[in-house]
């Protein structure tokens, strides 16, 4: 192996752990609705597209410093989670999890042609944190911005951590998540657990949003994707597994990464696809599950 | 069928049939050949979703998979028209048992996972192998539907399609009122409830998915020889959330919830025609309307206002 070679595994690297830690902070979005509400939202890539078009005019339109930009995007995001809790929940004659799920597609069809009149179809940038003077490690160049990319990721990992375990909001969310009839014999109301969730997997979304604006242009339809890609990576980690959900994020940007370096840039987009059919396939409670979760659902 | 449904449907067929043929417009006769493929493909969708209550959401990439067979076995190797439509349906039903075999064991909401990863692994393989699906730009010089020699006029290949629409309608009116039928309805409430009674609800629900997918790859390959020409975009994922859009606006599991469905789609399609912008957001705005309030949609809805007004009629039941 030449010196060559090993610099392009790197960089390739590099390039799937940035890409990657964006789907991880998507990822971690659905598993924290699922928890919640048993519900799939399709909404949260969205938000990330959200996030990168409000950082991205921010900076563009208004010519804001880029700290204001990002905690333009994160307020957004805390609007996109109460928005899309009233109307995919609380308006819902009978909110089930299949119902909220559908509702979630709806409003993410709504939300993208909103977007899409209002910003004329077009692209936005968002310029790398701190710059884009790349570090040299050996023969590769490492950009800043993987590094915010991935000290988002394990910031978001700490304080997810500490919110679940130590603040009340946090320790109702995981209680109704575990049984809610209990928990709400206990006193706790679901209705708000369920906004709380919906807020936290917004924000986590229109932050990797703006994290996500350095390395390619955004748009209203790039959400989509970006969306599906990290819902792969939930369904990889074991929905509602938060852990699961991080690393995975990273594991599917690594592969998709290495796949478009080294077999083929085509099909690069397939492979997080591919890699959700295989997790369902063999394993679908996911790579961090105990057991096998064939009845997972039906308890 | 009840004697009102036959004449309903016979009114139906008479309809589909003459007005495009009365009409002297090709472009009455174009927008008439798009709702019948809408009626063949959602028909199709009926049966896993509204009948089984599957969410399938691989039936994008099956219309699409339909589609490009029927396309590429016509350009890329010359086949006669007729057997590259007839191979449509062939390719759709084996990748729809090959993949039903794994994810129909799975429960619930991991069906639709898995129905959507499929769905995107074709969407992205359609843009994505260049040298024989065109890739992005599409499939280009598709010939016109012959059949021994005589190429079809807009007007001929638009009767056998709506023919093909009229019969798919009744197969699953038949298949609606028969033990499978009963069985599928059964399991979409409670699949233990119906294993409990002996019905075998994996076997079952592979069958329904097979016949969703015949009912995508016709659709598909009839949608190819219309419009001669084909990009991996049409099937893509927001296309099959309009198709679940419109069967819960029609009303999913009903006979002629399809039929409303695509009678909806092709009008949103052709009243937004000139500002194709809107569309998203209307039909988005009409079905979260619907989901959140009226969950039966259009039919169901209907339905349940008829019993209620006959109910207050005939105080004695």
């Amino acid at each position: 192996m030449n010196g060559l070679f090993a610099n392009t595994i790197i960089q390739v690297i590099f390039a799937g752990l940035t890409i990657g830690a964006v789907y991880s902070l998507v990822a971690v979005g659905f598993s924290i609705v699922y928890m919640g509400t048993r519900a799939i939202n399709f909404m949260q890539g969205e938000y990330v597209m959200i996030g990168g078009v409000v950082a991205g005019s921010a900076y563009e339109v208004w010519n804001l410093p880029v700290p204001a930009c990002l905690a333009l995007a994160a307020g957004a995001g805390v609007l996109a989670g109460v928005i899309s809790e009233a109307i995919t929940v609380r308006w819902m004659r009978r909110p089930s999890p299949s119902g909220i799920t559908v509702a979630t597609v709806g409003l993410a069809v709504v939300l993208k042609a909103i977007v899409m009149i209002a910003t004329d179809r077009k692209t936005f940038a968002f310029p790398p944190f701190t710059g884009d003077t790349p570090i040299k490690i050996g023969g590769a160049a490492l950009l800043p911005q993987t590094l915010w990319n991935l000290g988002i990721v394990v910031a978001a990992a700490v304080l997810l951590t500490l919110f679940f375990r130590y603040t009340r909001a946090g320790v109702t969310i995981r209680a109704s998540a575990d049984d809610a009839e209990t928990a709400k014999a206990m006193g706790v109301s679901l209705i708000t657990t369920v906004r709380q969730s919906f807020i936290l997997a917004a924000v986590l979304g229109t932050i990797a949003g703006a994290s996500l604006t350095p390395i390619t242009l955004i748009s209203f339809n790039s959400g989509t994707l970006l969306g599906l890609k990290g819902f792969s990576a939930a369904v990889l980690g074991g929905l509602g597994n938060m852990y699961g959900a991080l690393a995975s994020g990273l594991i599917i940007g690594l592969v998709e990464s290495i796949g478009a370096g080294f077999i083929s840039s085509l099909y690069s987009n397939v492979i997080a696809f591919a890699v959700l059919l295989f997790v369902l396939f063999v394993k679908p409670a996911g790579i961090l599950a105990k057991q096998q979760g064939w009845d997972h659902e039906k308890k | 069928m009840k004697k009102n449904n036959i004449l309903i449907f016979i009114g139906f067929a008479a309809f589909l049939i003459l007005a495009p043929v009365i009409s002297p417009d090709q472009y009455i006769t174009s927008v008439f050949v798009s709702f019948c493929i809408k009626i063949i493909l959602l028909t199709g969708l009926n049966v896993i979703l509204g009948f089984a209550g599957q969410m399938s959401m691989a039936h994008a990439g099956f219309y699409g998979l339909g589609a490009y067979t029927a396309g590429i076995l016509a350009v890329k190797l010359s086949l006669p028209p007729l057997l590259a439509l007839i191979a449509a349906p062939v390719a759709v039903a084996l990748v729809a048992f090959v993949l039903g075999l794994p994810s129909l064991r799975l429960h619930g909401n991991y069906f639709g996972m898995a129905t959507l990863g499929a769905g995107m692994v074709l969407y992205l393989v359609f843009g994505a192998a260049r040298n024989i699906t065109g890739g992005p730009n599409g499939l280009m010089g598709i010939p016109a539907f012959s059949l021994a020699g005589h190429p079809f006029s807009l007007k001929e290949i638009y009767l056998v399609i709506a023919c093909f629409a009229l019969l798919g309608l009744l197969c699953i009116n038949n298949l609606s009122r028969s033990h499978m039928g009963f069985a599928l309805r059964a399991l979409s409430v409670s699949e233990d409830g119906a294993a409990s009674v002996g019905i075998d609800a994996f076997r079952l629900k592979l069958s329904a998915f097979v016949v969703s997918g015949v009912f995508a790859g016709f659709a598909g390959g009839f949608q190819t020889f219309q419009s001669r020409f084909i990009t991996p975009e049409t099937f893509a994922f927001f296309p099959t959330v309009l198709m679940i859009i419109a069967i819960v606006l029609g009303g999913g599991g009903t006979q002629w919830g399809p039929v409303i469905g695509a009678l909806l789609l092709t009008v949103a399609d052709e009243l937004l025609a000139v500002y194709p912008d809107l569309k998203p957001l209307i039909l988005g705005s009409v079905f979260i309307l619907i989901v959140l309030r009226f969950p039966g949609g259009i039919i169901g809805t209907l339905g349940t206002y008829m019993a209620q007004r006959q109910e207050k009629e005939d105080p004695a039941s």
